[in-house]
Order: C-alpha cells, then sequence, then structure tokens
C-alpha cells in the first residue's frame, strides 16, 4: 500500500495530528502522515520511539508486541503502539482526545495494517506480494499490496521475541514455518482458513482460546496430520 | 483422432486467446494448478471446495464437450465418450476410462493430473486423505451428460478412489441426481471479440512476435504421451479450460464475501501468489530448457531479455496480448494488456466483475521480475522449488494493478516496483 493510501485509512481519524509507522529496530519511516505542521521532524520521532521501544525491551525483557506506551506532551498525546517485533506505530492525537476512545482508533488501524508493516531486517526476512480487497470499485482501485511475510512472522517468534509463558501459539507458527509446503504462504492460508486477520496471526500473544484452536486446527490441514509434536 | 479435435481450434491472434471448441484454453503447470485448488479448499474446507471446484469443471467441461462433439460431429455415445477421453488425454489430464452408461457408471482414472502432481510434488512429506481429482470428476459428470445428450447437471460424480491416499489408482462414480441444473456459462471467441478493445502494441514488440510465433509452433505439436501427461520443462503441464479457474474462483469468492468477510484478502492475496508461482515455475521452466535454448538461443541473463521472453510466453500460452509499458532494469516494470483470460471472464460472465478475483496477470508482474533479477541464468538456471522459496522469502518486489478491465477500464495495467 502507497503512503496515500496510508495516510487515507488514518485521516478519517479527525483528532489525530500525525501517524508514522516504523521499524522497530532502525527506526526508519515507513510510513507517514501529518496534518498540518509538526513541531518535531518525523524522522526524529521515529529514530526517538524506536530507542523507546529498545529501552521498554530491555527493561521489561521481552518485546510483547501488543504494548501501548502513552506520552503526553504539550497539547498532544503520543501513543506508541508496538504491532510486532520489526514495527511500531506512533499516534499523535490531540490532548482532549479520551484515552479510551483514542485506544479504540489505536485498535481498529492497526486491524488494518498488515500490508503495511515494515519487515525485519532480519536474515530470514520473507515477504510475498499480496493484494487487498478493492476498496472502491467505483473508482477502479485493485491494488495489490505487500504483505509482511507470513513466514516472517513465526520466524520473529523465535528469533527475536523470546516465547513468553507458554506462547503456545508463537511455537505452534513456528512449527507451522518450519514444516508447511509453500512455507512463505503458509500464514496467508491459516487466515483463509480460520478468517481470522493476518495482523491478529502476526501477534499471536493476541489469539483468544478459541481463536487459538482455530489456528491449531489450520495447521493440522495444512500439514496433513492428526497430532502436532507440540 | 487428433487431427480431428486439432480442426476446433481457433487462436485470436490479436489477442493471444486461443479456444478449443468454442472455450477459452490456456496452459499451466502442476504447480500453479495444486496452488489454485488447495487455495478453493483452504477457503471454503476439503468437503465443501471440492464440491465447487467439481461444480466448475462440470459446467467448463459440459460447455466445452458440447461444442467439441458438435464441431466434430461425434454423434454416437461411443464416439462422443472417446472423444471426451481423448481429448482429455491430449491435454495432459491422463487417462480416463469412461465406462458408463446413460444413468452413470464407473470411471477408472490413471496419471490423473491433479493427484498425479500432487503425489509428485508433495506425496514424499505430505498425507492426504481427500481426492484430489475434481477437475476429472466434473469432466467424467459432463462427458456422461454429452455422450447421451442429458441436461447439464443431470448426472453428478463423486471420485472414489484417488492415488493421494496410497490407492493403486484413481475411480470415479457417476450417477444420477435431482440437484439443480447448471447453466455451462463460459467465454466463446465471438463474445471475447467483442468485449475487448483494440489490440496494441508495446516496446520491443519486434523481438516478441517472432518468438510468440516460434513458442505457438513448437508448442502446437505438445500433446499427452501415452499416459496423457505432458511432462516438459521441468513441470507437468496441461492445457486446461480457463472457465474452470474462472468458474472456481468466482463461486467460491461469492461465497466467502458473504460468509467469512475477513478471508477474502487473504484470498485475494493467495490468488496473486499462484500467478506468481505460475511465471516462475512455467516461464521459468520454459526460458530455461533446451527447447528455447533451440528457439531463441541460449539465455545471457539480460532483464530485458527475460522480460521479453515471459511476455511472449504468455501469449503463446493463451493468457491474452501482454505487452511491455516501461521497463528499467531493476527498478520497475509496466505491463498492460487489453484483457486477460481472467478478467475477460469477469467481464462477461460475472455477476460482479469488479469484485472479480483476478491474480495471473498481477501476480505473474512479481514473478517476472523475480525471473529477471533474482536467477542466475549462466550457465544453467535451475529454476526449482528451493530456488522459488528462497525469492519469495526475499521478495523484493510489490505490485499495483492500476487498471482493472474487469472492473471497467478500458485495459489491464499493472506496475511493478521495488519495495
Amino acid at each position: 500500500m502507497t503512503n496515500p493510501e496510508f495516510a487515507a485509512l488514518v485521516r478519517t481519524i479527525e483528532p489525530l495530528r500525525a501517524c508514522f509507522i516504523i521499524e522497530a529496530s532502525s527506526g526508519a519511516l515507513h510510513r507517514e502522515f501529518r496534518r498540518g505542521a509538526l513541531t518535531v521532524e518525523p524522522d526524529v520521532v521515529a529514530r526517538a520511539v524506536a530507542g523507546l521501544a529498545r529501552a521498554q525491551t530491555d527493561i521489561v525483557g521481552s518485546s510483547e508486541p501488543a504494548t501501548l506506551t502513552t506520552l503526553e506532551w504539550p497539547g498532544v498525546t503520543v501513543i506508541v503502539r508496538s504491532v510486532s517485533a520489526s514495527a511500531l506505530v506512533v499516534f499523535f492525537f490531540d490532548a482532549e482526545m479520551s484515552l479510551g476512545l483514542a485506544r479504540m482508533h489505536i485498535t481498529n488501524v492497526v486491524d488494518q495494517l498488515d500490508a503495511q508493516l515494515p519487515v525485519a531486517h532480519a536474515p530470514t526476512v520473507r515477504a510475498i506480494p499480496a493484494v487487498s480487497p478493492r476498496r472502491d470499485p467505483v473508482a477502479k482501485v485493485d491494488a495489490p499490496e505487500p504483505e509482511p511475510a507470513p513466514a516472517a512472522k513465526s520466524t520473529r517468534a523465535t528469533a527475536e521475541l523470546p516465547v513468553v509463558g507458554g506462547s503456545r501459539a508463537g511455537k505452534l507458527l513456528e512449527y507451522l514455518d518450519g514444516n508447511a509446503p509453500d512455507t512463505h504462504a503458509a500464514l496467508l492460508r491459516v487466515s483463509l482458513q480460520t478468517g481470522l486477520p493476518l495482523s491478529l496471526l502476526k501477534t499471536p500473544e493476541r489469539l483468544s482460546g478459541e481463536e487459538f484452536d482455530q489456528v491449531t486446527a489450520s495447521v493440522r490441514r495444512i500439514l496433513g496430520v492428526e497430532q502436532l509434536p507440540l | 483422432m487428433a487431427n480431428t479435435i486439432d480442426s476446433a481450434r481457433l487462436h485470436l491472434s490479436e489477442h493471444q486467446f486461443d479456444f478449443l471448441a468454442g472455450s477459452p484454453v490456456v496452459v499451466h503447470c502442476h504447480h500453479f494448478n495444486l496452488f489454485w485448488d488447495q487455495t478453493m479448499d483452504d477457503a471454503l474446507g476439503e468437503e465443501v471446495g471440492r464440491r465447487i471446484r467439481t461444480h466448475a469443471s462440470h459446467k467448463a467441461s459440459y460447455k466445452f464437450l458440447r461444442g467439441l462433439v458438435d464441431e466434430v460431429g461425434a454423434t454416437s455415445p461411443v464416439e462422443r465418450l472417446r472423444l471426451a477421453a481423448t481429448v482429455f488425454s491430449a491435454m495432459g489430464h491422463g487417462k480416463l476410462h469412461l465406462a458408463v452408461g446413460r444413468s452413470g457408471g464407473l470411471v477408472r482414472g490413471e496419471q490423473l493430473h491433479y493427484g498425479f502432481g500432487w503425489s509428485e510434488k508433495y506425496g514424499g512429506r505430505l498425507s492426504r486423505s481427500e481426492p484430489a481429482d475434481a477437475f476429472a470428476t466434473g469432466f467424467s459428470a459432463a462427458a456422461t451428460e454429452v455422450a447421451y445428450n442429458l441436461d447439464p447437471g443431470s448426472r453428478r460424480a463423486t471420485e472414489e478412489r484417488c492415488i493421494v491416499d496410497g490407492s493403486a489408482g484413481c475411480s470415479i462414480r457417476v450417477s444420477g441426481t435431482d440437484a439443480e441444473p447448471i447453466l455451462p456459462l463460459g467465454v466463446d471467441p465471438q463474445s471475447a471479440k467483442e468485449v475487448l478493445p483494440p489490440p496494441f502494441d508495446g516496446l520491443h514488440e519486434d523481438q516478441i512476435a517472432p518468438i510468440v510465433s516460434g513458442l505457438r509452433e513448437f508448442l502446437s505439436g505438445v500433446a499427452g504421451d501415452d499416459r496423457g501427461v505432458i511432462e516438459a520443462f521441468g513441470v507437468l503441464v496441461t492445457a486446461h479450460l480457463a472457465d474452470y479457474y474462472n468458474h472456481s474462483a468466482n463461486d467460491v469468492l461469492d461465497i466467502i464475501a458473504k460468509d467469512k468477510p475477513a478471508g477474502v484478502q487473504a484470498f485475494r492475496a493467495l490468488l496473486l501468489e499462484a500467478g506468481t508461482a505460475c511465471a516462475f515455475h512455467t516461464f521459468g521452466g520454459v526460458l530455461a530448457s533446451p527447447e528455447w535454448e533451440g528457439l531463441v538461443g541460449p539465455p545471457t541473463g539480460d532483464p530485458l531479455e527475460v522480460v521479453i521472453g515471459c511476455v511472449a510466453l504468455a501469449r503463446a500460452l493463451g493468457f491474452g496480448r501482454w505487452a511491455i509499458e516501461e521497463f528499467a532494469p531493476d527498478e520497475r516494470l509496466v505491463m498492460t494488456s487489453p484483457g486477460t483470460y481472467e478478467s475477460v471472464f469477469s467481464r462477461l460472465i460475472s455477476a460482479n466483475a469488479a469484485e472479480g478475483p483476478g491474480g495471473i496477470f498481477v501476480g505473474a508482474g512479481i514473478g517476472i521480475m523475480q525471473l529477471a533479477h533474482g536467477v542466475g541464468w549462466k550457465p544453467r538456471a535451475n529454476i526449482d522449488s528451493e530456488l522459488y522459496l528462497n525469492l519469495a522469502r526475499n521478495n523484493p518486489w510489490t505490485v499495483t494493478q492500476e487498471s482493472s478491465f474487469a472492473a471497467g477500464d478500458v485495459l489491464d495495467r499493472i506496475v511493478v516496483t521495488r519495495r
């Protein structure tokens, strides 16, 4: 998805002054949206937020993908949402915006961000092309979107994120990654089989018990086995 | 019999579509075919997916066989069944022994493309209990109906045994049914000509055109061997009914758009992946083949040469009149086409053309750029699944469809760039 399309996605949130997607490890700016002038340059924000994320990882001991960090600056509330080990989204809301409403907007946006997340710069990065559903047939826009690699996700779970507190879903998807045919497409297949969005599958810690069971059944189907040796 | 079938061929040269007995025919390999069917099953589950695929084959095959017996002048059931089995094998789908009467019967299959191809590709590492040969199954039902002048949809077929589960062979049961009649719709040459815009040239036409002619001449001699199998270019090749792919994908999309909308994005992405795999395996396999070397010369590894070769192949395989609008090595590829075998179907047949599934043209754009920049062509490229997986894992290309003939634009146009 292009930057204008990203901007179109977040522009509808009126109290949102700016929004950036940045790559967590390098602080590289991946996508940006600004409504009016900002007092700081996006690149500066990106680098600073990446450092903040690293500091949090040092403190907490793991990079829990769905963490939120809230900063209150004069006139603006900055919320940093870690959506994967490799991607952060930074939201600049008007200070009057209630935190609850802001979080609701953040959840909605993140669920639609699959195609825009940067892929981790690791040797095992995987990426395959994908296509987004037509959003506006009248405008005849049918832009296939780059999807972050399905396998990159499970690779991330092992290579970058320690599996915390019995992250069975992480182990499950790691196993899929290691054993599936056409492994680069495996997570897309899980998404199609289960109807669960890719964004959720990329943060397996967020899976509910029922969703985990769905994913387990899907992995069995893909591998053609009754039982998984996990 | 082969000469008789050849007389039913029609080539729309201005749009690079091939018709056999009035049905569009395209060439695809087992990698693409297996991935395609798998995606249908991923969307709906194996049972419903198989039913939809069988139904798609039934519709496409009925239209095709009805046209074929009329064109060839086969009148008796025996003639018609023999013709159906012959054309099935000639197209690389294996062998069918159609021991069916008016009420049905048992069809024995050998080396059926999907089961055979699945066993070749996955048999050593995966197990499977669901039969794989939905295309042969729907074809068998249609062959029975056409042989005995029965209404389309009055017979149903079920694959009872398939080699994918370790059975010695494949068998398909054909029987009567009271199910709803089917509508054997599909693209025909006249409607395609009417809906397609005038063709236009792209870059390097002077190089593309002679390659297409040579390829078409070469491919005209390619047909199933004694087993009904076409092994060429490192893949199992089929001449396939384009209506089969289009019916199956459109029917599945209709269902999941209502029942599982969250899966639509993944469905489209996987169809696009099928297109990428097709370009890599089929185009790449041909480019790396001795036959290509004989026709065009040994690949030098020049990216432009690869792109030209792929566009020529798309035309020769019946995908449509793909053209190069712009190519900057290592940076950008823009391809256009007045229509593809997918977008023409969407425009003519789909209830909701603008939402058509698409995939081959768009996905192939990625595959072509991978072949042009990610493959070491000298001294000889090894186009295999391992290389494909490596390229897919590190794919630096992204593609955008900027115009869609299916959605009402005047042409199909894609742009491939670096991420």
